[in-house]
């Protein structure tokens, strides 16, 4: 028995390490617990499986201090891993039953979360997403009226900040529940609500207690308190009050809210209101609109030059591969009646088949230039009149003259390795009645069809039937010549590659080689590559070569990568081209085998993705930029390009950044400086600049402006009449405008012009002797 | 002491009373445990119920108790059922009035005098509770109302029964008065 038991122990334990050595399918759903439990849908979320749990908890720890210390762009530490999204909130992952599951988002706003699989397979995950909150604080702080801040562009993102103040003292309670929702509205329909943002909800003590009572103890149950346990925790993190009391009177706030258009006009009303047990005792709206916002890098000079594959590498080149073509000819010859020689008169006949012979005879002398005749197919037939027999003797004899004419310009060789077949017959009367049938003669075919059918199997009785027939020499002898026809089918393979310059001519020759739909060997695509010089005809190639690459199944980022730098060097954006080229779950240049083909290749190419950057760029999606241009394994020589996305995607640009940029242009050198406060920087910057540049005035009114604003002047009429910057910034506005009216849009949405500065100018652009009377400049 | 048979009748009669007032609740609800410790500080212990049955309102059952508590010659026993509305909009928090009964079986001496019987009381209960958690409160309450008595009053040194010849000794004293019906400060436990 003793033995049994070790026996059986020894068992448990082998199955349990064979267990633990396999990875095995775990699949679940993630669910949102403040969103009603709603699945999580976003596509940004990664579930990324570990072998252990310990190794899952040292990247959990290292993306945390990460966090802490400020981190800003995106993790990218997580390792070599196996990882998943989910998909409509479900999730599938191949994961060793004593691993775990890290949930994540890469960015450095969220937390993350662990889950260990305990040799699960279904787990099931809850996963708060109310990042936002992070960003929004519940203060005591004391003001008269609300203050809304400027909305601050970063990138796709649109910040907003303000303070509302109880009208009352004493307004809030710690039986009472303060709620305030915010939603995005289009600004051009209005009734478009675009987005709901996570309410900021607080509780007093004791209605955090009550409500917890009348959950039986189970907060889930309440839609809001997911919220109100978030923003406690968050506020307590911060240091912050976190109970709603009498002590409160004011609230503030601040969000980030993701535009896909960060220019695209929306309204953000604010509904809070404040409720105790019985009813809601307080409730007041706010509006704001996005038509004014501060755009710090609106000026920033920049140039993103496009950036090319090396098209000598094998990788990219594309050669040459055996093609086959068929050919088909009709032939008309006119035979001499009861012979198989030809009419002397049929020139038609005559000229068929010395063309025929011509070609054939093209294929055979070039076969040194690649081509191969590999099959020969001819099929005549003659028409029924007269004896079967005399008449199938003949056909034998005419095909016989064929071949001989055929063949004899092969040589003997080619005819050993290629596939040929003289075949010849005789048409049945029941051909000519269908002749008769299609010229709509169908009384007469109806009559030849019952001779056949009257004598069946016995052409020349039909024969003799048919001659009989009145119409024979007016309707049937005339048509008969319509039967007699020869068929000639070969084929051949061509094996040889072009030079560019034959392909180059034969696209600008052969019509059919640039009419729609056509699709040429990729090889020949590559050679017009490096001849075609027209822009609009390049794009038209390339765009052809990508089609024809994907009906191919052939994965080529050549043309397309060729296509994006035309399209960046014109300016223009289009980030789908280069998508299906980029994959970000994998390293910048990574080596890469195709499985099922065992070709080798590189996956997600610098050039390529640097490319699609400045596309992202370029069709203002900073954020999907700003990832991309993190992706690890970038080269240092992107450098300035992951300045620039910085920047434009919004990060708050550092000494370097500043250093790094200033230093391009004189114009930069002002942007950067307004953009880092550094106002005196700013002044002096501004006396380089081209004076003829409208945008030269634009920012000296700008700066005199936001000089003036951070001063505490929130009017331009409340400044000093008789300062001279007040002067200064009316001339160089009204300047600017004068000499491009377009700056006009651009100054009615920076928040960095004082509103009533704006319209004041508006007024002196039209009247300019106002500009001369009350501004001495 | 025979009053004392009447008083599983009167039991009944108050937990059906009780559980009909709560038994508009469908689904569960609040249900809280509570202590007088006034009673406590008279060495009566006492111990209740509280079920919360609707968004104002709940119904409550104690019963305490008492032997000889610091060397009196006293025997009590008091069931005390009570209907409650809160006033804030959420029971077991803040202030509330309620109706008050109770029906007490009782057998005390009392500066040389006898009062044994039964009393039963209907009045009208006040109180505040002070939330101390989401499980805890204290609650402040009194209240007054009418109390019926029926009893047995004598002597301290008479032979009450002898004056029955071997018949079943009766009541001899019946009233009703004025009676507070209430005074507690207790701790309340919420289970769920």
């Amino acid at each position: 028995m003793r033995y049994l038991k070790i026996i059986l122990l020894l068992l448990l334990l082998s199955s349990l390490y064979v267990y633990g050595q396999d990875r095995m399918l775990v699949f679940g759903m993630v669910r949102n617990p403040v969103d009603d439990n709603k699945p999580i849908t976003d596509t940004e979320l990664r579930i990324i499986g570990y072998n252990t749990v310990a190794e899952a908890q040292d990247v959990k720890a290292k993306f945390e201090a990460w966090q802490k210390a400020g981190a800003e762009g995106f993790f990218q530490d997580f390792g070599l891993i196996i990882e998943t999204t989910p998909d409509l909130g479900y999730y599938e992952i191949q994961v060793y039953p004593n691993g775990a599951l890290l949930l994540v988002y890469p960015s450095a706003e969220v937390q993350c979360k662990l889950v260990p699989v305990n040799g699960k397979n279904e787990i099931n995950i809850s996963f708060d997403l109310s990042r936002t909150l992070d960003e929004s604080i519940v203060s005591a702080e004391i003001d008269a009226r609300p203050v809304i801040e400027d909305i601050d562009v970063g990138g796709n993102y649109l910040r907003l900040s303000g303070t509302y103040p109880f009208p009352e003292k004493r307004l809030a309670k710690k039986n009472s529940r303060f709620v305030m929702q915010y939603f995005v509205v289009d600004g051009e329909k209005r009734t478009d609500t675009l987005e709901f943002r996570v309410p900021i909800v607080l509780d007093g003590d004791e209605y955090h207690a009550t409500q917890l009572r009348r959950m039986a103890y189970k907060g889930e149950r309440d839609p809001m308190f997911g919220y109100a346990d978030s923003t406690r925790e968050r506020l307590k993190a911060l240091g912050k009050k976190y109970i709603l009391d009498e002590s409160f009177s004011s609230v503030t706030w601040r969000d980030s809210i993701y535009l896909d258009d960060p220019d695209k006009f929306v309204l953000i009303p604010k509904k809070l209101w404040l409720e105790d047990y019985n009813r809601v005792y307080f409730s007041d709206t706010l509006y704001e609109d996005t038509k004014r916002k501060i755009n710090r890098m609106r000026f920033l000079e920049y140039s993103l030059e496009a950036n090319n594959l090396d098209a000598s590498l094998p990788e990219y080149r594309r050669r040459a591969t055996r093609t086959k073509v068929d050919d088909v000819r009709d032939l008309s010859l006119n035979f001499l009646p009861s012979s198989a020689k030809l009419d002397p008169s049929d020139t038609l006949g005559a000229k068929q088949l010395a063309g025929l012979r011509n070609d054939i005879n093209n294929l055979i002398r070039n076969e040194s230039e690649g081509y191969t005749l590999k099959t020969l197919f001819v099929s005549g037939v003659a028409s029924p009149e007269g004896s079967l027999d005399k008449n199938n003797v003949l056909a034998r004899q005419r095909m016989s003259f064929l071949s001989d004419q055929l063949l004899s310009i092969i040589p003997r060789a080619r005819q050993e390795r290629m596939v040929k077949n003289f075949s010849s017959r005789v048409a049945g009367w029941e051909e000519v009645a269908d002749l008769l049938w299609a010229d709509s003669l169908k009384a007469e075919a109806g009559k030849i069809r019952d001779i056949v059918a009257r004598h069946p199997g016995r052409p020349d009785a039909q024969g003799a039937a048919v001659r009989a027939l009145p119409f024979y020499k007016t309707l049937i002898a005339e048509r008969l010549p319509k039967l007699r026809t020869v068929k000639v089918e070969y084929t051949y393979e061509v094996y040889r590659e072009l030079t560019p310059e034959e392909i180059y001519y034969r696209y600008k020759n052969d019509p059919s080689y640039t009419a729609p739909g056509t699709v040429l060997p990729l090889y020949e695509y590559y050679a017009l590559f490096q001849v075609v010089k027209d822009t609009e005809e390049f794009e038209a190639l390339c765009r052809s070569a990508i089609n024809a690459a994907e009906k191919s199944g052939d994965r080529w980022p050549l043309p397309a990568n060729l296509l994006a730098s035309s399209l960046i060097s014109r300016g223009e954006a289009d980030t789908t081209i280069l998508a299906p080229f980029v994959e970000e779950k994998k390293m910048v240049n990574q080596p890469w085998t195709d499985f099922k083909t065992g070709r080798k290749y590189t996956v997600n190419p610098d050039a390529v993705v640097a490319n699609q950057v400045i596309m992202m760029l370029g069709a203002k999606k900073f954020k999907r930029a700003r990832q991309l241009v993190y992706m690890k394994g970038l080269p240092t020589k992107y450098e300035y390009l992951k300045t620039i996305t910085d920047c434009l995607a919004g990060k708050k640009p550092d000494q370097h950044t500043y250093e790094v940029l200033s230093n391009t242009s004189p114009r930069n050198k002002v942007v950067m400086a307004m953009a880092m406060g550094y106002m005196p920087r700013a002044r002096k910057s501004l006396d380089e600049l081209d004076e003829s540049d409208p945008i030269t005035h634009y920012l000296k009114a700008q700066y005199f402006s936001l000089d003036a604003k951070m001063r505490g002047m929130n009017k331009y009429v409340n400044m000093d009449m008789f300062s001279p910057e007040r002067s200064k910034m009316m001339h160089e506005l009204v300047k600017a405008f004068q000499l491009d009216p377009s700056l006009k849009n651009v100054a009615a949405g920076d928040a960095w012009i004082l509103e009533d500065f704006y319209e004041e100018s508006l007024k002196v652009l039209e009247d300019p002797s106002l500009l001369e009377l009350e501004y001495c400049y | 002491m025979k009053h004392f048979r009447t008083l599983p009748a009167l039991s009944v009669v108050i937990v059906s009373l009780w559980l009909f007032l709560g038994s508009g609740v469908a689904s569960a609800q609040q249900i809280a445990v509570k202590t007088n410790l006034l009673s406590w500080a008279a060495m009566t212990p006492d111990i209740g119920l509280e079920l919360v049955t609707g968004e104002n309102t709940s119904v409550g059952f104690s019963v305490f108790g008492h032997k000889n508590p610091y060397g009196l010659k006293s025997k009590l026993v008091v069931v005390q059922p009570e209907f409650r509305y809160w006033f804030n909009g959420r029971p077991l928090i803040r202030e509330y009035i309620g109706i008050a009964a109770f029906a007490a079986s009782y057998d005390m001496t009392i500066s040389s005098h006898v009062y044994s019987g039964n009393a039963i009381g209907l009045g009208f209960s006040g109180g505040y509770v002070f939330s101390l958690g989401p499980r805890l409160g204290l609650e402040l309450s009194a209240g007054t109302g009418i109390a019926v008595f029926r009893q047995k009053q004598y002597w301290v040194d008479d032979n009450y029964d002898a004056y029955f010849f071997g018949k079943t000794s009766t009541v001899n004293s019946k009233g009703y008065k004025l009676f507070p019906v209430k005074a507690a400060v207790t701790l309340i436990y919420i289970i769920r």
